[in-house]
């Protein structure tokens, strides 16, 4: 039977979820292991919470003990065995359900990336911090601006200054 | 890490207004490093708030060159942001068919740039006083006349081709343009354009060669008595431009302290006029031609049709855009 520990969120909703799945965040493993098993998250909404915790029980069953079959592929790719567990960067099948876990709008995205860096949850920070780059690739200044309300504090000369010392960079292949 | 991100209390909200706003520069820097692979991804980000465009030339660009160019080319510690951003343009940014002067007119052999623009002989009523400030006949009057007469213009009229000892199709004196009333001036002088069309981009584009610049190539560039110049231009065979007539090879690179070579001795000494060529990697809109100064090795010759095997042109700053048009003797 596996050890379950328990979740309050900020607005005071409890979630139960597998040890193995809440050590995804070293914040609650290093708690647990003074032997306190109900953990407050106050900072972090209940909405929020569930999806950080769906995101950890995917990334626990992928990252459980090497023997298990949902794994043993990712083990066999993976260069850095030697660990208890292997880093799925390789495994297809996870990138694509990481892929789909992402498909937010950005304020979720700024509220995910707050709670796991939180929660010290360092795959979920790295994610979205990569899907946030890839949202800016190819993007010309002005569509950068609109996408993430970045206001355009720049000076007319400043602007016309910066664009041609960079329109060698306005073409797309 | 919990540093490096605000307080948990920030809310959505708040987020949906300016995504950025809330998160620290080190976090920001972490999603600049995820863009290294596309340099173009870097430059429009510096063009989008002043909050990127410094951390994109102090801390992206910087560390690009510092991974890039050789050590000889960074600039001191102190250096500011314009400093790197030149740099990071001189290693991943190809200066294009016009900065490199592909675009230039070189049928002449580069004459006109050396002696001076085309002007008709002078009238009979010609008197050299005329040029100088006269209250009988103001400057004005004078250059729409055509009268000043210069040393120039014997030279010119010295070299150019008379028809009458030709046994081929005659050349005929070049006459001047209507309007063409400015007078010679060993400064700035505009050059001439082809009309004919490119295939590719003209201006300034992402370089598809390596980024990383070399000695070894620059001395293969340079007249032989220049060899203690420190000239580092990008790994061969640069940006190809694969043109209707011929295909370009083009470069960029930088001399090291530039003020020192014996390349700017040389130009300077020589009191050779700058073309209207901008530089591609910085602010300087003039440059010199390092091939009609004698700098470039003198096997390098012409084709049929006039153009230079290679060509190279420099800023007082020291930035080098050019083209080869064949495979260099040495390799």
């Amino acid at each position: 039977m596996a050890k379950m520990i328990k979740l309050v969120s900020g607005d005071g909703a409890e979630f139960e979820v597998e040890e193995e799945v809440a050590f995804q965040s070293k914040i609650i493993k290093d708690i647990v292991a003074d032997a306190d098993d109900v953990i407050p998250l106050p900072t972090v909404s209940s909405k929020v919470l569930i999806q950080v915790i769906e995101y950890c029980r995917k990334h626990a069953a992928v990252n459980s003990f090497p023997l298990s079959p949902s794994s043993s592929a990712a083990a066999a790719a993976s260069s850095s065995s030697s660990i208890s567990y292997s880093k799925p960067v390789s495994d297809p099948a996870l990138r694509a359900w990481d892929n789909e876990f992402v498909k937010l709008n950005n304020s979720s995205l700024f509220d995910i990336v707050i709670a796991a860096n939180y929660l010290d949850i360092e795959e979920l920070v790295d994610l979205v911090l990569e899907t946030v780059a890839d949202r800016i690739k190819g993007k010309q200044a002005q569509e950068i601006r609109r996408q993430f309300n970045i206001e355009n504090d720049f000076t007319p000369e400043e602007e016309e200054a910066l664009r041609r010392e960079n329109s060698w960079a306005f073409q797309n292949n | 890490m919990v540093s490096r991100f605000p307080s948990s209390t920030a809310t959505a909200t708040t987020a949906s207004s300016s995504f950025f706003a809330f998160l620290s520069e080190d976090v920001v820097l972490d999603i600049l490093a995820k863009l290294e692979s596309d340099p173009r991804d870097w430059a429009r980000l510096a063009c989008v708030s002043s909050r990127f465009s410094s951390l994109v030339r102090a801390v992206c660009f910087r560390s690009h060159c510092s991974r890039y160019l050789p050590p000889d080319l960074l600039p001191s510690t102190a250096a500011g942001a314009v400093a790197w951003s030149s740099l990071h343009k001189l290693s991943v940014c190809c200066p294009g068919l016009h900065h490199a002067g592909v675009l230039l007119e070189h049928s002449d052999f580069g004459l006109e740039r050396d002696i001076g623009p085309h002007l008709a002989p002078p009238g009979p009523s010609f008197s050299s006083s005329s040029c100088s400030s006269d209250p009988r006949n103001p400057p004005s009057q004078a250059l729409s006349d055509v009268s000043c007469w210069s040393l120039f213009d014997d030279l010119y009229f010295d070299t150019v081709y008379d028809s009458s000892e030709a046994q081929d199709v005659a050349c005929t004196p070049i006459e001047p343009s209507p309007g063409d009333n400015h007078p010679i001036t060993v400064g700035s002088i505009a050059p001439n354009r082809r009309t004919k069309p490119w295939v590719g981009p003209t201006s300034s584009h992402l370089a598809t060669g390596p980024w990383t610049l070399s000695r070894v190539q620059g001395n293969k560039l340079l007249a032989s008595r220049y060899r203690n110049d420190c000239l580092y231009i990008c790994d061969w065979p640069g940006c190809t431009h694969a043109e209707e007539k011929r295909k370009y090879m083009l470069f960029r690179g930088m001399f090291k302290n530039f003020k020192r070579s014996r390349v700017w001795k040389t130009i300077n000494d020589l009191n050779k006029g700058k073309i209207r060529l901008a530089c591609a990697f910085c602010a300087c809109r003039e440059t010199w031609d390092l091939h009609s100064a004698f700098c470039l090795r003198r096997i390098f010759g012409f084709h049929d049709d006039g153009e230079p095997v290679v060509r190279a042109y420099v800023c007082e700053n020291g930035h080098v855009s050019g083209a080869w048009t064949e495979t260099p003797l040495y390799d």
